[in-house]
């Protein structure tokens, strides 16, 4: 059985979505006040820079890979009435969808799996992905699966965490690896899926291997921007 | 009649003439924001906190949802709070122009292509941006779970959907009878729900068929509204919709919360009552608070009958 990474842990594949699955059904119902807490509300930051970079237009159909609550389908939303979103997590797609729905935006929501989107190809001129890449088991098959459905002029963005500058490494790891799990434990009661969420982020591609992955899949004209030091990484492409 | 005269005439025909028009074309939500087709008394309504000692002479006769027998069961009447527009988090201002300095940053010290240099200027900027970050938004960000804390614990014991009730639309028993005695919190007297009803399924539901009848009544899509209204609303409603002269318009549904009020059976059709509490804009108009309740039926002789908007009744 092919090994993969689940944080530190390594795992069999068949393993790694329903342990992901449980972290994230674990963290569903304090997701949004652990995200500010965590990033010090800076996520709200970065996924306005990537809504703002999307240049979306009125009648834009856009797809928006694991959701989770929703933030950024609900930007979208605002700007065109073709917004998809989808999480393999229904506890975390239920949350989205009804966070839509409260604020007026009933969109639609599909659990399905972002590595077999069930969508036709060249269906969608944009997709996104925000913080969701890395806990997919065969992130290539994931981006592939992102550029098939992509129709021609379409981009895609990856907005995930990725690696910090350098001389502020050991302050990040310290926070990260020693005071996000107390956090989590404190805040959500669950250590475990903060001790993941650091790891996990130790595990993900650097901004160039995502870079070259993109390009391999099929994106022309991959660039990335570096977010706070690089913390967070915003990468896009396009098909031409 | 010189030609001053006459030109002052024209100008106030044309004047009157665009004021008439706009009124014509204003936007105005379903039913107009007026009470339109089946209406209940709300105060038999089983939705009720448990009955407190009232004392007779604190009761308001006229008031809807006070009782004027303190042993009958009251409606929960919801606090509006005056202000339209929902509360932003006052921290967020500063937190933001703080992060917008670390993002500013990290983009002018990091730019495009992945390089974080920028010398030793750049870094120690980042160093001091990035610490100062954490620190004032942890403090910031405790401060907010900590005064939250009520309000999410309310948020647990409701039901699915209900999860994010806007602060305007929390229920204060208390204010609501205006005794003045310190009154415990009520507990709500739950509804007599039919075994099987899925309650957060409903109110998923009858907010998705609030949001898609006032983008539909938008429209002056008849045939949306026809689907999801008995003939004798839809009559209303299309009657309304002929009087705007079919013309399209725009009421934007900025938030919406709904909760189960009563549900009854009575002559075979089964009659529920939702009580909603939305934010709405009409014409790009400022925000304005909604509290009404819909009325919808469905035929329980019928295998193939649905949830029917009957009526709209506004809350005073």
């Amino acid at each position: 059985m092919t090994k993969t990474h689940f944080g530190f842990t390594q795992v069999d594949e068949s393993e790694k979505a329903g342990r992901v699955g449980a972290v994230f059904t674990s963290v569903a119902d304090r997701y949004d006040v652990m995200n500010d807490l965590m990033s010090a509300g800076l996520h709200r930051l970065w996924k306005r820079f990537t809504v703002d970079l999307a240049r979306v237009k009125k009648g834009d159909r856009v797809l928006d890979l694991a959701s989770g609550s929703g933030d950024l389908a609900m930007a979208f939303s605002q700007l065109t009435p073709n917004v998809v979103m989808t999480d393999i997590n229904a506890a975390m797609l239920a949350r989205g969808r009804d966070r839509m729905l409260d604020r007026g935006h009933p969109i639609p929501a599909v659990q399905c799996d972002a590595e077999k989107l069930p969508f036709a190809d060249q269906s969608f001129d944009l997709v996104t992905v925000a913080f969701g890449l890395r806990n997919m088991t065969h992130k290539e098959n994931a981006l592939a699966e992102m550029y098939r459905v992509l129709a021609p002029g379409g981009r895609a963005i990856v907005l995930e965490f990725s690696q910090i500058w350098e001389p502020l490494k050991p302050v990040y790891d310290a926070y990260s690896l020693h005071v996000l799990p107390r956090m989590g434990q404190w805040v959500a009661g669950d250590a475990e899926s903060y001790r993941y969420l650091a790891e996990s982020i130790r595990m993900h591609p650097d901004q160039d291997t995502l870079k070259k992955m993109m390009q391999d899949v099929g994106f022309f004209s991959v660039n990335f921007h570096n977010l706070s030091a690089g913390i967070v990484a915003l990468h896009m492409g396009y098909r031409y | 009649m010189n030609i001053f005269s006459r030109f002052s005439v024209l100008i106030l025909i044309v004047l009157s003439l665009s004021f008439s028009i706009q009124d014509a074309f204003a936007a105005k939500r379903l039913g107009g924001g007026g009470s339109v087709g089946r209406q209940r008394d709300t105060q038999t309504m089983q939705r009720a906190p448990t009955p407190a000692p009232v004392a007779p002479g604190a009761a308001r006769p006229n008031a809807p949802g006070v009782p004027g027998n303190a042993a009958a069961p009251a409606p929960v009447r919801p606090q509006v709070a005056p202000a339209p527009v929902p509360q932003r988090n006052s921290w967020m201002g500063p937190l933001a122009g703080f992060a917008g300095g670390a993002l500013l940053g990290g983009l002018l010290f990091g730019g495009h292509g992945g390089g974080f240099g920028g010398g030793d200027l750049g870094g120690g900027l980042m160093s001091i941006l990035f610490m100062g970050l954490l620190v004032a938004g942890f403090v910031f960000l405790v401060r907010r779970f900590l005064f939250s804390n009520a309000p999410q614990q309310y948020a647990e014991a409701a039901p699915a959907g209900w999860a994010e009730v806007p602060p305007q639309t929390q229920y204060s028993p208390q204010g609501s009878y205006g005794t003045g005695s310190a009154q415990p919190a009520m507990e709500q007297a739950p509804l007599n729900l039919p075994p099987g009803f899925d309650l957060p399924g409903f109110i998923r539901e009858a907010k998705l068929a609030y949001v898609r009848l006032q983008a539909a009544n938008d429209a002056a899509d008849l045939n949306d509204l026809r689907l999801f209204t008995t003939p004798q609303m839809y009559a209303e409603i299309s009657i309304a919709i002929q009087e705007r002269g079919g013309v399209q318009q725009r009421v934007e549904v900025l938030t919406v919360d709904a909760q189960l009020l009563d549900l009854i059976i009575e002559n075979n059709e089964a009659i529920a009552s939702v009580q909603y509490h939305a934010t709405i804009r009409e014409d790009q108009g400022a925000p304005e608070l909604v509290n009404e309740i819909w009325h919808v039926r469905k035929l329980l002789n019928d295998p193939h009958s649905s949830w029917l908007l009957a009526g709209i009744q506004q809350v005073a």
